[in-house]
């Protein structure tokens, strides 16, 4: 049996326990730290992994209202059958989705003439040609052309934002130039230029159907008055 | 159009088509909320006669009664003066959009709009 007294003969038992007991807390604060650390990665690597949850999120919000816009844009401008209301449409997609203060729209060619506008002067609005001129490079690439910079630089209907040429199956019969965005407006954002894109193939066949439309009808119209006015007459 | 989980009405006042049906479309996204539109001012009082709405979402801009004009009758009108009113405004029309607030607008949005704008704003002021 050891002797369990200190050199001043008091019991050294209650030492060795609390030396003991002491070591057992150190391990264990050394496990909890442990344990600690460990989940505060776990945490660390949820935040991280809901922040990208976060900002795919955000994304798909994007890209399902940008969805939502292309969508609405077609559906607009697909659903008249006055040429009258397509312009109207044209109008209201171009300053309510895209944000454009003024515009002109021409048709025809090589001499194409202003069929609508906004913020525009009838003094400035004669007709284009458009094998040269600011509406020449969109009429020979066929795709729309955007002056890029942010902010974006003033326009002018010599030196326009962006010309979207008005495409009839292969055939470009007209073009949009964009002369001015509204002021908070500063840069072009990437639906727009799907938006621009979608106008080039669809406006001028959504004219073109409700030009038909109204045709149809009036001719409907007059044969329907024929046959009534010769039922008149037997 | 409305789902059976809707516990918010909310009436979308545009007489654009295009920004109308686009505000619905986001709007949809909020489970909670049942949309109603109207074409203008006095097309939104009619519905708003009888019906409970939780929130408004208006044009500025509108034919035969505008937004300004509805924003005033629906805040002197006991049912809906405490109902949050955004207001869709454009970037020129800036006395307008001071205009809709002091008159008791809550909030405006600026066009073009963005959809997860409109449906943050609705969250907002309705506490979703």
């Amino acid at each position: 049996m050891t002797d369990s007294r200190t050199p001043d003969g008091l019991d050294a038992r209650p030492v060795v326990r609390a030396g003991e007991a002491l070591q057992h807390m150190r391990q264990s604060l050394e496990r909890v730290d442990r344990e600690r650390q460990g989940l505060m990665k776990v945490a660390s690597s949820l935040e991280e992994f809901v922040r990208s949850q976060d900002a795919r999120f955000a994304e798909l919000e994007q890209e399902l209202n940008d969805t939502a816009l292309l969508y609405v844009a077609t559906y607009q401008l697909q659903a008249r059958d006055e040429p009258r209301e397509v312009l109207r449409h044209l109008r209201e997609l171009l300053e309510q989705l895209i944000g454009v203060e003024s515009f002109a729209l021409y048709l025809g060619g090589p001499e194409a003439k202003v069929i609508a506008s906004r913020g525009l002067t009838t003094a400035e609005l004669g007709p284009q040609r458009t094998h040269e001129g600011p509406l020449a490079p969109a009429y020979v690439k066929r795709a729309p052309i955007l002056v890029e910079g942010q902010p974006l630089p003033a326009g002018s209907l010599t030196a326009p934002l962006a010309v979207v040429p008005l495409l009839l199956a292969e055939r470009v019969v007209g073009a949009i130039s964009i002369v001015k965005l509204f002021p908070h407006k500063q840069a072009w954002a990437a639906v727009d230029v799907q938006l621009l894109n979608l106008l080039a193939t669809h406006a001028a066949s959504a004219l073109l159907a409700a030009h038909l439309v109204r045709q149809a009808q009036q001719q409907s119209d007059l044969l329907g008055t024929l046959a009534n006015l010769g039922e008149g007459l037997e | 159009m409305s789902t059976q989980r809707a516990r918010f009405r909310c009436l979308v006042v545009e007489d654009s088509q295009v920004m109308r049906q686009l505000l619905v479309f986001a709007l949809q996204r909020v489970r909670e909320l049942e949309v109603t539109e109207a074409d203008d001012g006095v097309d939104a009082l009619r519905k708003l006669n009888g019906n409970r709405f939780d929130i408004i979402i208006t044009d500025i801009n509108m034919p035969i009664m505008d937004g300004l004009k509805l924003v005033k009758r629906i805040r002197s009108d006991e049912t809906y003066k405490d109902v949050p009113i955004i207001v869709v405004t454009t970037e020129g029309s800036q006395e307008d959009r001071q205009r809709a607030l002091t008159l008791g607008a809550n909030a405006y949005i600026t066009k073009p709009i963005q959809g997860p704008q409109v449906v943050a704003k609705v969250r907002e002021l309705l506490q979703l």
